[in-house]
């Protein structure tokens, strides 16, 4: 469980996080909205730790971060960043290999071969694996660095519990790939991860989150499930922008027009 | 499917192994080579005799002289050749692996170990001496007569690490190390530490000119067993260190971030790999001058033979570096012998045109 305890950022003078207070449970898919700036990232840096929060603990499995042996967390939390640029030719599955580095000393296993080629598969790149990272287009790289951070927390460790954060998994994706990916994430929650995402699209979230997380110029507006969370007013707000909402033609659950 | 990719994946791992191994037979046969090769040439058998007695002598274990080797030439292996020859390995692969680890740090194909400030702090230092070191003996004769021959070095060293530091200093910033301000931190104190130079260039006289003109285009005629016996624990060590630092380079070449959440100390890695390369390029700088080109080239060339992995690419380096050294310096001491080219000329002038050659042939999988 990751447990962040009115986390506040602050950055010259500018409050970013303004007391954040959620938990993310083993099991869940949470997902973060909220407008350009409203501090997802902000929020998720803190998770990751990049970001030390100014007021407010971030714990993850019952521990502060901070008390975490580096490599020890390498192997049960992966973080997919929004964009990846290499500046070097690395083939695709060279990139996969690199989300086994906290599992090796100085050379992969086989076994961390079979992980790496596992998890391109499940994100549909394994015809790509001997292909050089720079020729793909942008929505395969970041599917490569999905596999990349799958690949990492692969083995499941003695209490199974495993953390994915993810920083917009699907912006450079076409619908079908988004659908796939969040399909696979979603199932990925399965196995005892929680999975944390920011994403835009309020319909997808609202098809596949368990808990949803509304944040507005740094400010929780909303937190809860999907039936809590997903109201006309908390939309409006959230984004200033007026919006309708009916019930879906074919499943259960809401659409948010606009 | 997965099986092939697997088998396929340890084979290109194993053939570049094999690809590295051939590159050291060759480095091998390039450096016995050049101990024959110049005005003197030396027979095979007496080469290899002469090699044993001055390892023997050099680790302190003397040996009677077997008598049939003419001493000319065991003259001219032992305080000419092998010395340069040595000098020459060292100094390509510090400034080789020095120039791969700066480039992963950075995240930029054109870094070079001459951004920490290292080339214009030695050079500096070897200015500074060279234009005032009749000055500095009268003012403090015991000391500048114990040092001696050493004096250029031993200012060069103190130039390239003070001013590694000042740039250090500079990119601190909460505890870390910030690579894009160490850049232009260090091209800035380079412009700073450049005037000074000139302002020493400007003092000098016709004698102290033709030193500094030949010291700023490097050679490896200066390196004797003096020199060689500070020099290669110096270099020696820090480049052995700067091998293991490989995964964890190719971890931060994701980010820094990135390589944070992959359980690295990223922060420890970078200061150890800046240590470590001031200490090996400040004393590569300081016993030969500068030789540019290497550390900027060689690990473009390593990566065009075995990929971007770095475990692959610092083990290159160090492989590759001596290579083009060696046969530089060899060309630069018998194209116009008995005279001498300065080798900043040779290396550009065999590396560039066979890089460009090998640029050419992978432009493709290079560029995208």
């Amino acid at each position: 469980m990751i447990v962040a305890d009115g986390v506040k950022v602050r950055r010259g003078g500018k409050e970013l996080l303004q007391g954040v207070n959620v938990e993310v449970h083993v099991g869940e898919f949470f997902v973060v909205l909220g407008p350009n700036g409203a501090g997802k990232s902000t929020f998720i840096k803190t998770l990751t730790g990049e970001i030390e929060p100014s007021a407010g603990t971030v714990q993850l499995g019952g521990k502060k971060l901070a008390d975490w042996d580096p490599v020890v967390l390498g192997k049960i939390r992966g973080h997919l960043p929004q964009n990846s640029d290499m500046a070097f030719p690395f083939s695709v599955m060279e990139i996969v290999l690199f989300g086994r580095i906290p599992h090796y000393q100085w050379f992969e296993s086989s076994e961390d071969m079979k992980i790496a080629n596992e998890a391109l598969a499940l994100v549909g790149m394994e015809q790509f694996a001997n292909r050089k990272y720079l020729t793909l287009s942008g929505g395969e790289q970041q599917r490569v660095q999905l596999a990349r951070v799958v690949a990492q927390i692969w083995d499941k460790p003695a209490d199974h519990k495993r953390y994915l954060l993810l920083d917009e998994p699907t912006s450079s994706l076409d619908v079908v790939h988004q659908e796939h990916v969040l399909h696979l994430v979603k199932k990925l929650t399965g196995q005892d991860i929680a999975v944390l995402a920011i994403l835009h699209d309020i319909n997808q979230a609202c098809k596949y989150a368990d808990q949803i997380l509304f944040i507005k110029g740094g400010k929780q507006v909303a937190y809860g499930s999907v039936d809590q969370t997903l109201k006309k007013e908390v939309i409006e707000e959230v984004y200033d922008m007026e919006v309708t909402l009916i019930s879906h033609p074919k499943r259960e659950g809401l659409l948010v027009l606009t | 499917m997965t099986k092939t990719a697997e088998t396929k994946y340890f084979k290109h791992v194993r053939h570049r192994f094999l690809l590295l191994l051939i590159f050291a037979l060759v480095t091998m046969l390039i450096s016995l080579q050049a101990i024959m090769i110049g005005p003197a040439s030396i027979p095979l058998d007496e080469m290899f005799g002469i090699i044993k007695q001055s390892i023997l002598k050099f680790i302190g274990l003397e040996q009677a002289s077997e008598g049939i080797i003419d001493p000319v030439s065991i003259a001219v292996v032992e305080s000419i050749r092998l010395p340069r020859i040595l000098a020459a390995v060292l100094v390509g692969a510090s400034l080789a692996v020095s120039g791969a680890c700066m480039q992963s740090m950075l995240r930029n194909p054109l870094a070079d170990p001459g951004l920490l400030g290292i080339s214009s702090g030695a050079m500096f230092g070897a200015c500074f001496y060279i234009t005032l070191a009749g000055a500095l003996t009268e003012w403090m004769p015991k000391l500048f007569n114990t040092i001696g021959t050493l004096g250029l070095p031993v200012f060069a060293i103190t130039g390239a690490l003070g001013t590694t530091l000042i740039v250090f200093i500079l990119s601190q910033h909460r505890g870390n190390t910030v690579m894009a301000v160490l850049l232009l931190a260090g091209i800035a104190i380079n412009a700073c530490i450049g005037s000074a130079t000139g302002y020493l260039i400007f003092l000098a006289d016709d004698n102290e000119l033709r030193s500094i003109t030949f010291w700023t285009l490097g050679s490896l005629g200066y390196a004797t067993w003096k020199e060689l016996s500070f020099a290669i624990p110096l270099i020696l060590l820090p480049v052995i260190v700067l091998l293991f630092t490989a995964k964890d380079l190719n971890g931060m070449l994701l980010g820094e971030k990135e390589a944070k959440c992959l359980g690295i100390h990223v922060q420890w890695v970078k200061n150890l790999c800046i240590i470590l390369i001031a200490i090996s390029v400040g004393t590569s700088v300081s016993i030969c001058g500068m030789i540019g080109f290497v550390g900027l080239v060689v690990p473009h060339l390593v990566r065009i033979c075995v990929g971007a992995d770095n475990r692959f690419v610092l083990l290159g380096s160090v492989i590759m570096g001596p290579f083009l050294l060696v046969a530089s310096d060899t060309v630069a001491r018998t194209v116009v012998s008995p005279a001498e080219m300065p080798i900043g000329i040779i290396t550009s002038l065999i590396g560039a045109p066979f890089f460009l050659f090998l640029l050419i042939k992978s432009k493709r999988q290079i560029v995208f």
